[in-house]
């Protein structure tokens, strides 16, 4: 898979543009960003010949390269120390991290009994402006748009212990009424040595 | 079978016509430079323009004065060279400069008209030699073009010499009746005689149908041309103009009269009084030239030459003795040489004319009549006489006078007085008496029998204007119908009123001297709208409507620049307004191209011009030529449209749009299909073999005719006549099936 | 401000439409989005809604109207490369018209080179003639008269006039807006066809709205 175009080319331009919108706070274009994000997802989909399953997962794997380097940045700039369950942390992506990065709040919901399981559902999404997806009869099946998020959820959530899965179960624009990220808690991370960079 | 960007699948086709050399017309290229007339009667003449490479435009345009104007004069001298042909600017001519051709057409056509009255004696003498029609019919011909340079002085004494002056000879006989057996109006008639030319000569109107001009925008194609011919030629005198007025009545008797004097002084007399006076709208005063006829093979010369001095004696400087031989001239005599085509001929001429000669084949005569070349010789001689020292200078004359003690006093205070209170002291009185006192008040006009008396200053302003338009002094007649042109509105004189602003109008655009920049299309445009509404809503005369929207097409597209965008529009006003039949709807639709093709992107810059506009209406013009059943015209717009085209397509000639390119596509197969079909292949199976032999085309071409409802597929030497166009030089064998058409 | 001016605009073009509601003809329409090198990158063809029009196109000649509109807008270009050298708005305005058919072009240019071209047709009236048919017919005394543009016979109908320029106006920013969305989706291809049914439908809303 990886003797397309690297998956490093990609990550750097996203974590880049990330950076800039927050460190030069409201600088930069919201449209510049969500392009940017579309086009990659774009070429992504030429350069995979429309293989959907495989642009999630390279999606994935892009979003998990950033949120092991982001987490960084967000814990220094928030200052938030650590949180007390899974509960917290929900509420602590939801309302503190996807409010610097993307300047949304998604609603948390949907928890399940045990507490380890809960939705994102976002009300708008700068990634999907304008996006309308491929009219090829599989791409509103089978391509999970904004699915760079749920990779940065894991890898930012690793880096402070949790493993986590997620993955997207609705989305507006494959016609869904919701965009609706599901996260769930695998396992607390206990000293173990940080994966090698996939 | 060929990819639609390919060339035309379907190529121009070659003139099968005897006399014409085949040229084989190489394979269809979109690009104007390239092209290759299929036309080659002169084709050494064309041959120096149509082959100017692809050059950029501007250079291209930058030598057009001097090509064309080269050209020009060469064709000119050598068809005064040729006798045969000096009919001259026949829509084969090859001339390039096509709406020089058609400015020139128009421009003859308002050539002054001549009365001829002949004796009985004449018209026998005449008969004799062949011409049913008489003495009239005998001169007519020549009378179309004037033997060498005629000079005429303008209203500020400027002379200029014209190389293609003409006069119309009428029949004396015939002025202000109408013509007999018109069942229908001219219209139908033009459209009639139209059907029958395309069905007569489908192949070689399609072979000879594109002349290019210099720039390679199509020129005016003999069938439009016959079109305008016709109708220039199809309105017959009418009150509220004197184009059609005899300005001179040619009074004829021949040496055989036993009482020559008294027959001339009768012949006189039957102008004012008598069953053959003329209509009461004709004004009187027109210049009587008197001709004796001497019979060369009967009778004695000194005896002739004495009578011509008495006759001289009696009338005056307006004379001429004519000697022409009595006996009738045959192919075979030494010295004999064709008469010349008429080129004038009215649509109900033309029909006749077609009956006339299916009656002569079957007679097994042939309808062409030939006269002795010293006959010929003595007719020009006389025209060129009549019209350089009599004709013209009387004509002159009258303007100067009516210029100076009409016009002026118009012009001056009193006049401008007069055209508000509508009084006018002196010369309206005698006209209002003559008339029995006119209703309504409103001046000189007869509202009753709608006509000036031709005395009343209208009447005498509208003949000056018409006669200095008929001099080419185009300044003095257009600022001439400019005073005039309210004043007829002013009396409710619709036809007056549009007849003067259509003139108007048509004489600005003709001065030369008025530039494009001077002249304000606006209200040119404006005049026409003028004109064309008053003939045709107030006075529901389609023909003139017609005739000054026709003009209005032509005039306009030969000043280029945004006015063809107007004439444009004329053409396309005709056929909104149903002037034209379903041939003539065509051959606007063509014209409507032709006019959006002149019309040329402006400097260096790629916009300003109108190749889609012009592409667009050529495919319409192929698509219905189709229909219409003449796949060869058909194939000639279409490789028109693509030449059109080719500029503003992509490299690959497809159309960007894909409902158009399928339309394009089935046009060009539809095309293909039936043309092949027509010329006798199985277009199904045999991929375009143009150039495939003859004897196999004919044999296939009787088998197939049966179930072919056009008569493309007739024996191709029929039709050359059919369109009066010139005269190639004939085959030996020629002749007899060749010419019989020609009445 | 602005929402003020727009509510105004909108009004006058309302009472105007009121007005003449009783005139009010079915125009049919036929929008095209070219791009700069003259490909055709979207279609629609639609009808008045507004004063009880259904919506629906119906052109003067039907069995040549899919071609003929093509050919006519293809033709306009002429016109459009030339006005857009002379005109330095986007809306250009009434461009173009084809006498024969009625068919009257306005054009929209977009900075970047798209042509928005809308074709109207106003419907067949008894009063008026199709080509071909007899002398001296009706049609003659409504244009012969006065100039070209005056012919239509009703001023709603008229697709020259002020409040038909004004509402195409509206109409082709509306699109224009929709247009500039749909560029940005990454999956649209410049210089491709759009497919977007959501463009498409919302420039049917547009044509709803305002035409």
């Amino acid at each position: 898979m990886n003797q397309l175009a690297s998956p490093c080319h990609y990550r750097t331009q996203l974590i880049g543009f990330i950076h800039m919108r927050r460190t030069r706070v409201d600088k930069v274009n919201a449209e510049l960003v969500t392009l940017t994000y579309g086009t990659l997802v774009a070429q992504l989909c030429q350069d995979y010949d429309s293989n959907y399953q495989d642009v999630n997962k390279q999606l994935d794997k892009m979003g998990y390269n950033i949120g092991m380097r982001l987490i960084e940045d967000f814990l220094a700039k928030s200052g938030v120390g650590r949180c007390a369950n899974f509960r917290e942390t929900a509420d602590m992506i939801a309302k503190v991290g996807f409010k610097i990065f993307l300047n949304v709040t998604p609603t948390v919901t949907n928890w399940t009994s045990d507490n380890t399981q809960f939705s994102l559902i976002f009300e708008e999404n700068p990634l999907a402006d304008f996006v309308e997806l491929p009219d090829d009869g599989r791409a509103q099946d089978e391509l999970w748009f904004s699915n760079i998020l749920c990779g940065v959820l894991r890898g930012s959530l690793e880096m402070v212990q949790m493993q986590i899965e997620a993955h997207f179960v609705s989305d507006v624009l494959r016609g869904d009424d919701t965009t609706e990220m599901r996260v769930s808690l695998v396992r607390y991370i206990e000293d173990e040595m940080p994966p090698e960079e996939e | 079978m060929t990819s639609p960007g390919d060339a035309t699948p379907v190529k121009p086709p070659p003139s099968f016509s005897p006399g014409i050399a085949r040229v084989a017309s190489k394979s269809p290229s979109r690009y104007p430079g390239e092209h290759e007339t299929t036309q080659s009667l002169d084709a050494e003449l064309t041959g120096s323009h149509t082959v100017s490479p692809p050059t950029p435009l501007s250079a291209t345009v930058a030598e057009l004065p001097i090509r064309s104007s080269s050209s020009h004069s060469r064709s000119e001298r050598s068809s005064t060279g040729q006798l045969a042909r000096s009919s001259i600017g026949s829509p084969f001519d090859g001339r390039a400069d096509g709406s020089e051709d058609i400015r020139s057409s128009i421009i003859r056509s308002f050539s002054p008209t001549i009365a001829v009255h002949a004796s009985e004696d004449t018209d026998d003498l005449v008969r004799n030699k062949g011409f049913k029609g008489g003495f009239w019919e005998l001169i007519r011909p020549f009378g179309e073009t004037v033997s060498g340079k005629v000079v005429i002085r303008d209203s500020i004494g400027s002379s200029r010499a014209w190389e293609d002056y003409g006069v119309r000879f009428i029949n004396f006989k015939g002025i202000g009746k109408a013509p007999a057996g018109q069942d229908s109006g001219p219209l139908a008639q033009i459209e009639e005689v139209l059907s029958k030319q395309l069905n007569s000569s489908g192949d070689t109107l399609g072979g000879t149908v594109r002349t290019k001009d210099v720039l390679g925008f199509p020129a005016t194609t003999p069938l439009c041309k016959s079109f305008l011919q016709q109708l220039l030629s199809s309105t017959p005198a009418a009150p509220h103009e004197t184009f059609g007025h005899p300005v001179a009545n040619v009074i004829a008797i021949s040496s055989r009269n036993p009482s020559p004097l008294e027959t001339l002084r009768q012949l006189y007399a039957d102008g004012a009084t008598g069953d053959q006076h003329l209509p009461t709208w004709i004004n009187q005063e027109y210049l009587r030239y008197y001709v004796l006829i001497h019979d060369e093979e009967r009778d004695d010369i000194t005896e002739s030459t004495k009578l011509y001095d008495q006759m001289k004696r009696h009338f005056g400087l307006h004379c001429h003795l004519l000697r022409l031989r009595s006996s009738q001239c045959v192919v075979t005599d030494d010295d004999s040489m064709q008469v010349p085509q008429c080129e004038w001929l009215s649509p109900s001429e033309h029909l006749s004319g077609a009956g006339e000669a299916e009656a002569l084949v079957d007679l097994g005569t042939d309808g062409t009549p030939y006269l002795f070349g010293s006959d010929a010789t003595g007719i020009r001689a006389f025209i060129r006489e009549l019209v350089v020292q009599s004709v013209i200078p009387f004509m002159e004359n009258k303007v100067a006078i009516w210029n100076d003690q009409v016009a002026s006093k118009r012009r001056g205070i009193s006049g401008k007085f007069m055209s508000m209170s509508r009084r006018w002291a002196g010369f309206g009185s005698s006209s209002r008496s003559s008339i029995g006192g006119s209703a309504g008040g409103s001046g000189n006009y007869d509202p009753t029998q709608h006509f000036y008396s031709p005395d009343s200053p209208e009447a005498i302003l509208r003949k000056m204007a018409d006669f200095s338009f008929m001099l080419r002094d185009w300044k003095l007649a257009s600022s001439t119908y400019d005073m005039i042109r309210s004043d007829f509105g002013n009396d409710k004189a619709w036809k007056y009123h549009a007849g003067a602003h259509e003139m108007c109008a048509v004489s600005m655009l003709l001065n030369p001297l008025a530039t494009s920049a001077k002249i304000k299309l606006d209200s040119v445009d404006q005049m026409f709208e003028t004109a064309c509404y008053s003939y045709l809503t107030r006075c529901s005369d389609a023909p003139h409507a017609l005739r000054c929207l026709s003009l209005a097409v032509e005039l306009l597209k030969s000043r280029g620049g945004s006015a063809t965008e107007s004439a444009a529009k004329w053409a396309m006003r005709v056929m909104d307004f149903g002037l034209v039949g379903s041939v003539g709807q065509i051959l606007y639709t063509e014209r409507v191209a032709a006019c959006y093709a002149s019309k040329t992107p402006g400097g260096a810059a790629k916009w300003g011009g109108r190749r889609r506009k012009a592409g667009m209406w050529s495919m319409l013009a192929a698509d219905q030529w189709l229909k219409a059943g003449q796949p060869t015209l058909a194939s000639a717009c279409l490789e028109e449209a693509e030449r059109l085209y080719a500029d503003v397509l992509q490299a690959d000639g497809v159309f960007p749009m894909p409902e158009m390119q399928s339309f394009v596509e089935n046009l060009r197969h539809a095309v293909k299909v039936e043309y092949l079909e027509a010329r006798g292949f199985d277009a199904r199976d045999e991929p375009p073999a143009e150039d495939s032999t003859a004897p196999e085309e004919t044999s296939e071409k009787l088998d197939k005719r049966h179930h072919r409802r056009s008569l493309v597929g007739l024996p191709v030497q029929l039709d050359t006549g059919a369109l009066n166009t010139t005269q190639e030089p004939r085959d030996p064998d020629g002749p007899s099936n060749d010419d019989f058409e020609r009445a | 401000m602005a929402a003020a001016s727009k509510a105004t605009s909108f009004n006058s073009s309302t009472a105007h439409l009121g007005l003449n509601n009783h005139f009010r003809l079915k125009m049919s329409y036929y929008f095209t989005i070219l791009s700069p090198t003259d490909t055709p990158l979207f279609n629609i063809a639609f009808g008045t809604s507004k004063g009880g029009g259904d919506g629906i196109a119906r052109f003067r000649f039907p069995e040549t109207a899919q071609y003929m509109n093509q050919f006519i807008i293809h033709s306009s270009l002429d016109i459009l490369e030339e006005a857009q050298w002379t005109n330095g708005g986007m809306y250009l305005k009434h461009i173009d018209t084809y006498p024969p058919a009625a068919a009257y072009i306005t054009a929209f240019l977009t900075p970047s080179g798209a042509r928005f071209l809308l074709l109207h047709q106003p419907p067949h009236l008894p009063s008026s003639t199709s080509t071909g048919s007899g002398l001296g017919s009706s049609s003659l005394l409504g244009s012969a008269g006065s100039t070209t543009r005056a012919s239509s016979s009703s001023i709603a109908a008229n697709p020259t006039s002020p409040q038909t320029e004004e509402a195409v106006r509206q109409f082709m920013n509306e699109v224009y807006e929709s247009y500039v969305k749909t560029a940005m989706n990454p999956f649209y291809r410049q210089g491709m066809e759009i497919k977007s049914p959501v463009f498409r439908s919302r420039v049917t809303a547009a044509g709803k709205k305002w035409l």
